[in-house]
C-alpha cells in the first residue's frame, strides 16, 4: 500500500485538496491505514498549536472596563470619538490588567482551539458548503465595516 | 448551529445594552484570540493592546445590521482592519529600522506570551511574509472562511488556499527545527 505524503495529508487537514476525487481518495485511504491516520493526527495537533496562541497577558484590563455604551439608534453619528479621559482610564486599567495578568498568566487555562468541525469529520466539500450557511465571518455589504471603523 | 449564532448575537446585544455579565462573557471568549491576531499583524504588544480595546469599543457601539455570521468573525474583521490601519500609521510616523523592528517584536512576544510553545509558534508566524501571515491569521484567529479571506484581501480563492498551505507548512518546519512539535 502506498502511503499518503505529508503534503497531501496537510492539504487534507486544511481542507485545501485540489479536487473532490483526490479528497475522497485520501479519505478512503485513511479509513484503512492507521499509519496515515496517526500522521494526520500529528498534523492536526500542530495546526491546533499554530492556531492556539493566546496572549493571556495582553489586554487583560479590558475585562474590568465595561464601557457605558448607548445603543446607537439611527445613523452612525456619535460613533466617532473616544474622549481623552476614557483613554486615560483605559490606560490605567491596562497597567493594572498587565500586573494582574502577569500574576495569573501562567495559570490561565488554554482555551480549546477552533478548528472547523469539517476537519474532523472529513465531510465532502458539498456538505461543508451547505453547512456554511452560518458563515464564520459576517457577510455584510461593503461599507459596513468602513462605517464602524470610520 | 444557527441557534448558537442567534444566542451569541442576543448575548452581544445584551452587552451593547450594558449587561455586565454579557460583557464579561464576550470579552472572556474573544479577548485572547483577538490579542493574538493584533499582535501578529502589528508586531507590537502596545499596538495590539490598543487594537483589542478599540475593537471591543467599536463593536459595542456599532449598529448591527447583519447577524448571519458569527460574533467571532465580526470581531475578527474589526480587529484585523484596525491592526492593519495601526501598522500603516506606525510605519508612516516612525522611521523603522527593520532589524530593530524584528527585535522589538521578539521582546514583545516574550513579554506577552507566558507559554514557551506559544512563543515558538508566534516566532514562526512572525517569520512569514505578510501575505501568508495575514491568511493564516484571518483563518485561525479571525474566524474567516477561505472565501471570506479571498474577498477581504482581494486575492483569488486558489491563492488563499495555497497561502494557508505554505504558511502552515513553514510554521511546522520552524517548530520542528526547534523541537516543538508532537
Ligand atoms: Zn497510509
Amino acid at each position: 500500500m502506498t502511503h499518503r505524503t505529508e503534503d497531501e495529508l496537510l492539504a487534507y487537514a486544511l481542507e485545501v485538496v485540489e479536487s473532490e476525487e483526490e479528497r475522497a481518495a485520501i479519505a478512503t485511504h485513511l479509513e484503512t491505514c492507521p499509519e496515515c491516520r496517526g500522521r494526520l493526527e500529528s498534523i492536526r495537533a500542530d495546526i491546533e498549536a499554530i492556531a492556539g496562541v493566546r496572549p493571556s497577558r495582553l489586554a487583560a484590563g479590558i475585562l474590568d472596563r465595561r464601557p457605558r455604551v448607548q445603543v446607537v439608534r439611527a445613523g452612525l453619528g456619535g460613533v466617532r470619538g473616544f474622549p481623552l479621559r476614557a483613554w486615560l482610564r483605559a490606560a490605567a486599567l491596562i497597567v493594572i490588567g498587565l500586573v494582574v495578568g502577569f500574576g495569573v498568566g501562567s495559570r490561565v487555562e488554554r482555551e480549546p482551539v477552533f478548528i472547523s468541525p469539517a476537519y474532523m469529520e472529513a465531510s465532502p466539500p458539498a456538505v461543508a458548503a451547505s453547512g456554511a450557511a452560518v458563515s464564520d465571518a459576517t457577510a455584510v455589504t461593503p461599507g459596513y465595516y468602513e462605517s464602524i471603523l470610520e | 448551529m444557527q441557534e448558537t449564532v442567534d444566542s451569541e448575537w442576543e448575548s452581544f446585544a445584551r452587552a451593547q445594552r450594558g449587561d455586565g455579565m454579557a460583557w464579561g462573557v464576550l470579552v472572556a471568549r474573544h479577548r485572547a484570540r483577538l490579542a493574538a491576531l493584533a499582535l501578529f499583524v502589528t508586531g507590537s504588544a502596545e499596538a495590539a493592546d490598543e487594537v483589542v480595546q478599540e475593537t471591543f469599543v467599536r463593536a459595542l457601539r456599532a449598529r448591527i445590521r447583519d447577524t448571519s455570521g458569527t460574533v467571532r468573525g465580526f470581531l475578527g474583521t474589526i480587529a484585523y482592519r484596525l491592526a492593519v490601519k495601526e501598522t500603516a500609521r506606525v510605519r508612516r510616523n516612525v522611521e523603522l529600522d527593520r532589524a530593530e523592528h524584528v527585535d522589538g517584536s521578539r521582546d514583545a512576544l516574550e513579554r506577552v506570551l507566558a507559554d514557551e510553545r506559544d512563543r515558538l509558534v508566534a516566532g514562526a508566524i512572525a517569520a512569514l511574509d505578510a501575505g501568508h501571515r495575514d491568511v493564516l491569521v484571518l483563518r485561525f484567529y479571525g474566524g474567516h472562511s477561505y472565501e471570506e479571506i479571498a474577498e477581504s484581501l482581494g486575492v483569488p480563492l486558489g491563492t488563499v488556499k495555497s497561502r494557508i498551505f505554505y504558511a502552515v507548512k513553514s510554521c511546522r518546519e520552524t517548530l520542528r527545527e526547534r523541537g516543538a512539535t508532537s
